[in-house]
């Protein structure tokens, strides 16, 4: 019998990330987020793909052809690219402008947290960030994932602090993060 | 307990892992279980695998799991296992994640769509069918048969 694949640990993504940056002809900004960003924080045992966005569709087409590249296929969905290498089931979600409803504004620019790869800046989202995508996903799609994720956050980030990226947010957020809070806490 | 995973090398699961995966309350294994039994049902010895997750108290979960694998992708395998005689006083189990267990699963998620298999082998589970579903579709359905999705449906996927 064999066990599927994911990754356990925040190294196994960086080793992962490392070839992906081998085949990059431009320098991106790669920003992570979802499951691969909790696996950072130390929020998630392990993830089944890795996602990540990216501000501008430019960056987007660079790291998608990095990875058409390495001999991922290209699945599309609304707003999400997935990347599948077959042989070993591995997936890359990638996206850009936003995730979801939630849009990268400058304040979320301000939190991220930067890790090094082989000399390419890999950013992290905070907490705080992590949290209203996750609610926000939650609300849309009632997902037991994203609200054990959403409440698996909740109790490291500061509320004030989200209640400030709220004010950059558009309505529709504000009101899922707050049928989140009402619902669930 | 299966620690960091080699990408090149997927590693291999025994009936015991399984049953560790199972009682270890958290949900990145417990999800995968169906799959795995699916991935790997002409392989495993079934008889063994039941014994052991009967001595462990865990053998009603185990067939609930096997339960949830058939109704993803009927296999006569599974339904050789389900069908059979087990004693009718079944004593309750629960399949739950430790960051969101039954109680709080129920009063929030308000739906199931799994309630037959709960029913029958008397185990209550903190799932819903969709977090068993993306498992299956990740793992199994598009590596296997991602040409053939792509004819039905373009490049247009879930995600």
């Amino acid at each position: 019998m064999v066990i599927l694949l994911r990754f356990r640990t925040w190294e196994s993504v960086k080793q992962e990330l490392g070839i992906i940056c081998g085949n990059l002809k431009d320098e991106p900004r790669i920003i992570t987020v979802g499951g691969t960003a909790l696996l950072y924080h130390g929020l998630k045992k392990s993830t089944r793909d890795l996602e990540f966005v990216f501000t501008t569709q430019g960056e987007c087409y660079w790291f998608a052809e990095a990875l058409s590249a390495q001999g991922f296929e290209v699945r599309k969905s609304a707003n999400v690219w997935r990347f599948i290498d077959f042989k070993r089931n591995l997936y890359i979600d990638i996206s850009y402008g936003t995730i979801g409803d939630v849009a990268l504004t400058q304040s979320m620019f301000a939190r991220l947290i930067e890790e090094q790869i082989n000399g390419f800046s890999i950013w992290i989202v905070s907490l705080t960030d992590l949290f209203i995508m996750k609610a926000c996903h939650s609300v849309t799609t009632s997902e037991s994932d994203a609200i054990g994720d959403a409440l698996r956050i909740v109790e490291r980030v500061d509320m004030d602090e989200v209640e400030e990226e709220l004010e950059y947010q558009s309505e529709i957020v504000r009101e899922k993060v707050g049928r989140f809070r009402e619902e669930f806490f | 307990m299966v620690s960091d995973i080699d990408l090149n090398n997927e590693i291999s699961v025994t009936s015991k892992q399984i049953i560790l995966m199972l009682s270890s309350c958290d949900k990145d294994y417990i999800i995968d279980i169906p799959t795995i039994l699916i991935n790997n049902a002409d392989g495993i010895d079934f008889n063994e695998l039941i014994n052991t997750a009967l001595e462990a108290g865990l053998g009603y979960s185990l067939l609930a799991l096997i339960d949830v694998a058939n109704k993803l992708e009927h296999n006569d395998a599974f339904f050789k296992v389900l069908s059979r005689q087990y004693p009718p006083n079944i004593e309750g189990n629960v399949i739950e994640d430790n960051i969101f267990p039954v109680r709080k699963f129920r009063q929030l998620i308000k739906r199931s769509f799994l309630e037959r298999i709960e029913e029958r082998w008397n185990v209550r589970i903190a799932f819903t069918f969709d977090d068993f579903y993306k498992v299956y579709r990740d793992y199994h359905l598009l590596p296997v048969h991602g040409e053939g999705l792509r004819k039905y449906f373009g490049d247009i996927i879930e995600i």
